[in-house]
């Protein structure tokens, strides 16, 4: 009897041991992807920033656009809207919700590459190639959430998506105008997406503090 | 009534809608309230602030009311008011964190005490008005100077904002911050790029010099900068003067432009040489270059045939073996005596021989032939050969020694010795044939009892000046400690007669060749000399025109004739002087 029982206390060690080293490479290595993953974000978050910028630089003001935020189709989508709020939803709500947002913009950049050609604008070649740019960036930081949500073991079914109207409009300028809005839209969520990710990074990242 | 009514709404409306659309002329005469703009420091709440303009009679703390809309929520018709007026500061509102939501669109509008006037609105999202308060804590730290002590690199550090500290540090909002720094003095700054570390490398400021550096801050992907951080005043001493070093710089180049200066101005070959002398030739001892292209023929393969060094390489293997082998090719040549005056007089017992050939192999000799397998049965048969033709030949006196007692017998027996008639140009020395009974010698092969280590063969010709210390003095030693009375009573040159034949023995590879070669050929001994006995002395080398340099002897008695005709004590003899000399 002594002998089964010192087997199964040594085997239920082994297995102990190899769980622990598991998570806790599981979690370096999950530290060392929110990281990563933050870093495309901020990417991102530029690059829609500095093209928004280029577009603001000779975008004619026909009736000075007012911008109404209401209107982007990822309005609906509940997202917390402050720091207080932000600092309580649970990780993979979180996640969730970054993921959707995510998702929510393939198309619409889909449709923005190719109106960007199309662009009466002066600088439509350097928004095309940043709209391209842009597109890279949002995929590749789609590619790693999901990872992460793997790594996590995280449900990865919990995206909603949203619907998108792909109706710029009939003629030039109002596809002008409606162009800049959904970049408008887009670097608000990409801002989003960014504080999210930082939030949770700062929150995963204990040991080590200085990455805050 | 009701027309009246409806007109009076509807100019109401009319005035209210002329009011926001003429708000901004009526700026120009007197300054309706407005509303100076909304600011977050943190992206957590938020306040805005109005004027009330030239308006005096609005200093009641509610004759203005701001209130707001958040469009996403339950668009009432009701707006709400600010929750909470600042009570430090007069016509601001806060907007504390629960009623602050970022990404949202807020309208602001600014109304009268009752409502009905709506002095200005504007309409924002929080992340589109946050301008950060600026970073505090500039410290500077030095970093390195360069070698010459007049730049140096800082490191200027700071801290984020207060107001932001825990937005920062929980990683709700990014800051990137920028650098900039100028000379005390000049009115341009200087800007860094951004980043959001919160130190920065500052690299090339001048030494001695004040500088004003200032930090400003803004949240990452947007474009409101907040105020510059208080300036920064550095100024780095440098540790020693730098005019040393630059005294040290203008030295060099006045050097070198001097030296231009030299080689341009002396073309002049004279100046040149002096300047820059020529590399001088490699030191070939005796090959002269210039010989090469000018010299005569004559003198070419004289110096050729004479070089010590080119004698050794063309003679080095098995030299004295070749003279043996010659002689014994052309048996009836008169040089058939040379190799059994060469040769040792012993018996024709193979032990000897053994012996021989051993000695030869213990021997310093320096060459590997020596005691190669297939050396010693050629020169086995030639010496038995040889040493049978020379027992024959030469003295009867000589007895057979046997094995045992060869190396006794070698001090033991009277040496032989040949007079040298003639030595030829390719090195051989022809001896005279021994015509007299009297004392012979030969020219031995001396071999050194075993228990010394450098035996010496008499076939060698000091054909080096410069050995002529090495080789000659071994020579005598050995000839004074190892041989009998006889031997030395045979060299000694009381009794003996002087002998221009040079010595000749092989020691070690340092041999020089034979040198007799540049001696002149000596004539053979005139037929007076024969009757006398002959005269001997050691030659040490040659001299540099070639003379053979004999060794001084004491005088002696018959020949103190020949003596006198003997040059100075080093005993180098000209080749005059040796025709003079009667054998």
């Amino acid at each position: 009897m002594p002998a089964y029982r010192s087997k199964g206390t040594k085997l239920h060690l082994a297995v102990v041991v190899l769980l622990c080293m598991a998570v806790s490479s599981e979690a370096v290595g999950m530290t060392d992807l929110l990281e990563r993953v933050s870093q495309i974000s901020d990417n991102l978050h530029s690059l829609s920033t500095s093209l928004s910028n280029d577009l603001n630089s000779h975008f004619h003001p026909i009736g000075k656009f007012m911008m109404r935020p209401s209107m982007c189709h990822t309005s609906s989508l509940q997202t917390p809207n402050d720091k207080d709020q932000a600092l309580r939803v649970p990780e993979s709500e979180l996640l969730s919700l970054v993921r959707s947002l995510l998702l929510a913009w393939s198309d619409p950049l889909a449709v923005l590459l190719t109106e960007a050609p199309n662009l009466v604008h002066p600088e439509k070649s350097l928004i095309y190639s940043k709209t391209k740019q842009l597109q890279e960036h949002s995929n590749t930081l789609g590619a790693g959430l999901e990872h992460l949500v793997h790594k996590m073991g995280h449900s990865s079914q919990d995206i909603s998506s949203v619907p998108f109207n792909n109706d710029l409009g009939n003629d030039k300028n109002s596809r002008l105008t409606n162009f800049h809005f959904l970049l408008s839209c887009f670097r608000r969520d990409s801002h989003k997406i960014d504080s999210f990710l930082k939030v949770l990074r700062c929150r995963a990242a204990k040991l080590r503090p200085e990455m805050c | 009534m009701a027309t009246i009514q409806a007109l009076f709404i509807g100019f109401l409306l009319v005035h209210d809608v002329a009011m926001q659309g003429l708000s901004p002329t009526f700026k120009d005469q007197s300054q309706t309230p407005y509303l100076t703009g909304c600011v977050s420091r943190e992206m957590d709440t938020f306040y805005c602030s109005w004027s009330v303009g030239t308006f005096q009679n609005l200093t009641e703390p509610r004759d203005l009311r701001l209130f707001y809309m958040i469009q996403n929520m339950n668009s009432s018709k009701e707006w709400p008011e600010c929750p909470q007026y600042s009570l430090l500061r007069e016509n601001e509102c806060r907007f504390d964190r629960k009623h602050t939501h970022i990404w949202v669109p807020y309208k602001i509008q600014l109304r009268s005490r009752d409502q009905y006037i709506v002095y200005d609105e504007v309409l924002f999202t929080v992340e589109n008005i946050v301008y950060p308060d600026p970073p505090v804590g500039l410290n500077w730290t030095f970093l390195s100077v360069g070698m010459t002590k007049m730049y140096t690199d800082v490191v200027v550090s700071w801290e984020p904002p207060p107001s932001a500290a825990i937005e920062v540090g929980v990683g709700w909002m990014a800051l990137e911050y920028e650098t900039q720094y100028r000379e005390t003095g000049s009115a341009t700054w200087s800007i860094l790029n951004a980043d959001q570390e919160t130190k920065k490398c500052i690299y090339g400021l001048r030494t001695n010099t004040d500088y004003e550096i200032r930090v400003r801050c803004k949240m990452k992907g947007y474009m409101n900068f907040s105020n510059f951080s208080d300036t920064l005043m550095i100024n780095i001493p440098a540790t020693e003067s730098r005019v040393p070093i630059a005294v040290g710089f203008v030295l060099t180049a006045v050097g070198f432009a001097i030296i231009g200066m030299l080689v341009l101005v002396t073309r002049q070959k004279k100046l040149m040489v002096i300047l820059l002398p020529p590399i001088p030739g490699p030191k070939i001892r005796g090959i002269d270059p210039e010989l090469f292209q000018k010299g005569k023929l004559s003198d070419l393969t004289s110096i050729l045939t004479t070089h010590a060094v080119l004698r050794s390489d063309f003679y080095n293997d098995d030299s004295w073996i070749e003279f043996i082998e010659l002689d014994i090719d052309k048996p009836d040549e008169t040089e058939q005596d040379l190799e059994t005056a060469l040769l040792i007089d012993h018996s024709a017992s193979s032990s000897v021989t053994t012996h021989l050939i051993n000695d030869f192999c213990d021997d310093d000799s320096g060459r590997a032939s020596c005691c190669e397998q297939d050396l010693p049965d050629p020169d086995t048969v030639e010496f038995r050969n040889l040493m049978l033709s020379s027992s024959s030949v030469l003295d009867p006196t000589a007895t057979p020694q046997t094995g045992a007692a060869f190396q006794d017998s070698w001090s033991g027996t009277p040496d032989l010795y040949a007079q040298v008639r003639q030595v030829t140009l390719s090195g051989e020395v022809v001896l005279t044939p021994e015509e007299q009974s009297h004392r012979r010698e030969v020219i031995n092969k001396q071999y050194k009892p075993k228990t010394t280590k450098e035996p010496e063969f008499l076939m060698r010709v000091l054909g080096d000046s410069d050995e002529r210390g090495n080789t000659s003095e071994p020579d005598t030693n050995n000839m004074s400690t190892n041989q009998s009375t006889d031997r030395s009573t045979s060299i000694s040159p009381s009794s003996d007669d002087i002998n221009s034949a040079p010595r000749q023995s092989l020691t070690g590879y340092q041999e020089p060749q034979v040198a007799p070669a540049t001696a002149p050929e000596l004539t053979g001994p005139p037929s007076s000399a024969l009757s006398s006995p002959p005269e001997y002395t050691v030659v040490d080398g040659t001299d540099p025109q070639n003379s053979l340099l004999l060794r001084s002897n004491t005088p002696m008695a018959p020949s103190s004739s020949h003596m006198k005709h003997m040059p100075s004590p080093e005993g180098y003899l000209s080749p005059d002087l040796l025709d003079s000399i009667a054998f």
